[in-house]
């Protein structure tokens, strides 16, 4: 197994496509994305994914368990997504990261938001409501002010804690931020690995039609090792393909991707999502027979929506609405851009961790139905 | 020692049975022909033996045992398309199908170099195959099935398309094999490479064996005793040799003639007392048919494609 797929990773980086697909693709769209949409990442909004994310540590009180189910009822509301984090370090360094728009503390009847200098509109707008949630005077100067939802300011009026605290704002430098072109590297990376069903795809399709497929076989090795074998070779090379991406997207267009742990955990992050979408290209193959219609199906419908509504080609929540928003989370593309964005600007792997075993799960139930399928439709399929 | 035994073989496509109880044996050390015109059940048959076709019912046996996966290593197939890298080099060809029978080193090298040498390609071994001829490549094909020194070699027509100096030297090459020890097997639409090399045929029609057995024993038995071949004086005419009326087909070519004649005649000395012009005949005999005669004789079809 280990000779083709040396010979499949051989043959592999010979292809002008591959290279072009794998290369060359990430790092113009990068800059050509990242340079004309730059407008959409300016100083004031960093927030580059659907909602305003925030953290909050609520102390244990009645007027806290109210402010608490506030903030888990109406964040959809309020565009923002919420978790709870008690490890003030952590909250206040993803803060500082850009990974979270910030960080939201209740203690003592007061208030305190933690927030970096590129904190977004969208996070002026929060203060707003906390501010009236704690004390409807302001609510006023909220509505001029912001020009935003009247229906959930009065809400939050006519359900006002009435405590007469105010909220305190505490502003904390940040250290890192993603811009235009570290969006869209994060972006182009997925992209990349979902590429690799492209690669499988017409990997199997050339072993067929060069008859070099019925020679293994014929030498007596199984059918799914031939594929087990091209899953590996191709994610092989994906992974050398952005190793060569990473280092150009750092050194060229000076990109973040964080320390030497958050660089691991991109490139396996994409190994593992590569494996997942070549077992899916492999059960693709598997039902179709013509290999070359399947991909340009892939190549000009399948990949293009997926990729889509998975926000890896826009700043998407700007652009479409709510309804087409919630398709979102149907992309994988999605999980990752995201899990990778936690990991990188908010040191947190939890998101990415979650994924990665739901991946693996995935591909060893497709790689099952793999063997399945390679035993029913077995050496037919080679000739 | 029997090398391969086929036995009541039979194999069904969308309800349609393609192969009817196909049997047959091959010996060690012989070079057997399987001759059939298109869609006769060739490829069919050559694929349940290498076990590419696993949904069949009747059996084969190699070396004794029942084809499996762990037999495979016994044989070398040498498919009818070509099924090579175009992108590698002849040696890492030759040498990554080699690996995948578990060869490695020292070994593997050495076959490597007897497959490339006994086709004739070793001098061409860093040159890519897209640079070679269709012969050249053909040649390469067959080394990549035999880099694994296998008792058994199945050649799917390996000469179809190519120049006459690649096909001699496939022909030598498939001799040598044959005489280092290997049982081959070997289809072909060329008669007369078939004539040349194989001892015994298995002529398959319509998916069942219909003649089986050495070539001069066919031969022996499609001979006709109403059927002499004679060559004539240039200036002769077969008219004024033979009554008219005894001929019920005659066939020429220059001076040469193929005569049918209306009843048999057993000996030549009955053929030769109908002669009425004797000084105009310089050789007759009975015609001993080819296996073209004898193929198209049992199926009523022309072997090679485009013939009828």
């Amino acid at each position: 197994m280990f000779e083709l797929v040396k010979v499949s990773f051989f043959l592999n980086i010979r292809e002008v496509r591959n290279i072009a697909l794998m290369v060359l693709l990430p790092i113009l769209l990068t800059l050509i994305l990242g340079v004309s949409l730059s407008s959409v990442f300016n100083e004031s909004n960093s927030n580059v994914l659907s909602a305003s994310r925030w953290l909050y540590q609520i102390e244990d009180s009645a007027s806290g368990e109210k402010l608490k189910e506030f903030l888990e009822t109406y964040h959809t509301q309020l565009n923002m997504e919420v978790s709870e984090q008690a490890n003030y370090d952590e909250a206040i360094s993803s803060v500082s990261n850009s990974g979270v728009d910030g960080y939201l503390i209740y203690k003592n009847e007061t208030i305190t938001i933690y927030k970096n200098e590129h904190s977004s509109e969208s996070t002026k707008w929060l203060e707003i409501v906390f501010d009236n949630y704690l004390d409807r005077a302001s609510i006023i100067d909220g509505i001029v002010d912001s020009s935003q939802d009247l229906e959930l300011l009065q809400f939050v009026q006519d359900n006002s804690m009435n405590i007469g605290n105010r909220i305190e704002l505490l502003q904390i430098e940040s250290t890192r931020q993603p811009n235009a072109i570290g969006y869209y590297a994060i972006a182009m990376i997925t992209l990349t690995s979902c590429y690799s069903i492209v690669v499988m795809i017409l990997g199997l399709s050339e072993e067929r039609r060069k008859n070099t497929l019925k020679r293994f076989l014929l030498s007596g090795k199984s059918f799914f090792s031939f594929l087990l074998s091209k899953s590996i070779s191709t994610c092989i090379l994906l992974l050398a393909e952005l190793f060569v991406v990473m280092i150009f997207d750092t050194f060229i267009y000076r990109v973040d991707f964080g320390d030497a742990k958050c660089w691991l955990t991109v490139l396996a992050v994409s190994v593992i999502f590569a494996f997942a979408v070549t077992q899916f290209g492999t059960l693709l193959s598997l039902l179709f027979k013509n290999l070359m219609a399947l991909n340009i199906i892939v190549n000009a419908a399948l990949l293009p929506i997926v990729l889509f509504f998975g926000g890896a080609y826009l700043h998407f929540y700007k652009l479409i609405s709510m309804g087409l928003q919630n398709i979102m989370i149907f992309s994988p593309v999605y999980h990752v851009n995201k899990g990778l964005f936690d990991a990188i600007y908010l040191n947190s792997y939890e998101y990415i961790f979650k994924f990665c075993v739901l991946a693996l799960i995935v591909s060893v139930l497709l790689a099952e139905i793999n063997i399945l399928l390679s035993r029913w439709r077995g050496n037919s399929w080679a000739q | 020692m029997t090398v391969l035994k086929v036995s009541d073989v039979k194999k069904t496509y969308d309800k349609k049975e393609v192969l009817h109880g196909v049997n047959f044996s091959v010996q060690e050390k012989e070079v057997y022909g399987l001759l059939g015109p298109n869609g006769a059940g060739k490829s069919t048959l050559l694929n349940i033996i290498v076990n590419l076709i696993t949904e069949h019912s009747g059996d084969v046996e190699i070396f004794a045992k029942k084809i499996s996966r762990s037999s495979l290593s016994e044989i070398g197939f040498v498919p009818q398309d070509l099924a090579i890298y175009e992108d590698l080099s002849t040696i890492q060809n030759v040498s990554f199908f080699g690996s995948l029978y578990g060869l490695k080193g020292k070994v593997l090298h050495e076959n490597c170099e007897a497959a490339l040498r006994m086709v004739g390609l070793w001098d061409q071994r860093k040159r890519k195959p897209s640079a070679f001829s269709g012969g050249m490549k053909r040649r390469l094909n067959i080394a990549c099935s035999i880099v694994h020194s296998p008792k058994l070699i199945i050649l799917d027509e390996p000469t179809v398309g190519i120049d006459p100096q690649s096909r001699n030297y496939i022909l030598e090459s498939i001799k040598a094999l044959n005489q280092a020890g290997a049982t081959i097997i070997y289809t072909s639409h060329y008669m007369e490479e078939v004539e040349a090399i194989c001892s015994k045929v298995a002529i398959i029609d319509d998916g069942k064996i219909v003649e089986n057995g050495l070539i001069s024993v066919i031969k022996e038995k499609y001979q006709k005793n109403n059927c002499y071949e004679c060559i004539l004086e240039t200036q002769a005419k077969i008219e004024g040799v033979f009554p008219k009326e005894l001929i019920a087909d005659i066939s020429s070519s220059d001076n040469k003639y193929l005569i049918t004649f209306k009843t048999d005649y057993i000996n030549i000395k009955d053929v030769m007392a109908l002669v009425t012009d004797k000084n105009s005949i310089v050789s007759i005999g009975k015609y001993r048919p080819n296996l073209e005669d004898i193929f198209l004789d049992i199926t009523g079809k022309a072997l090679r494609d485009g013939d009828s």
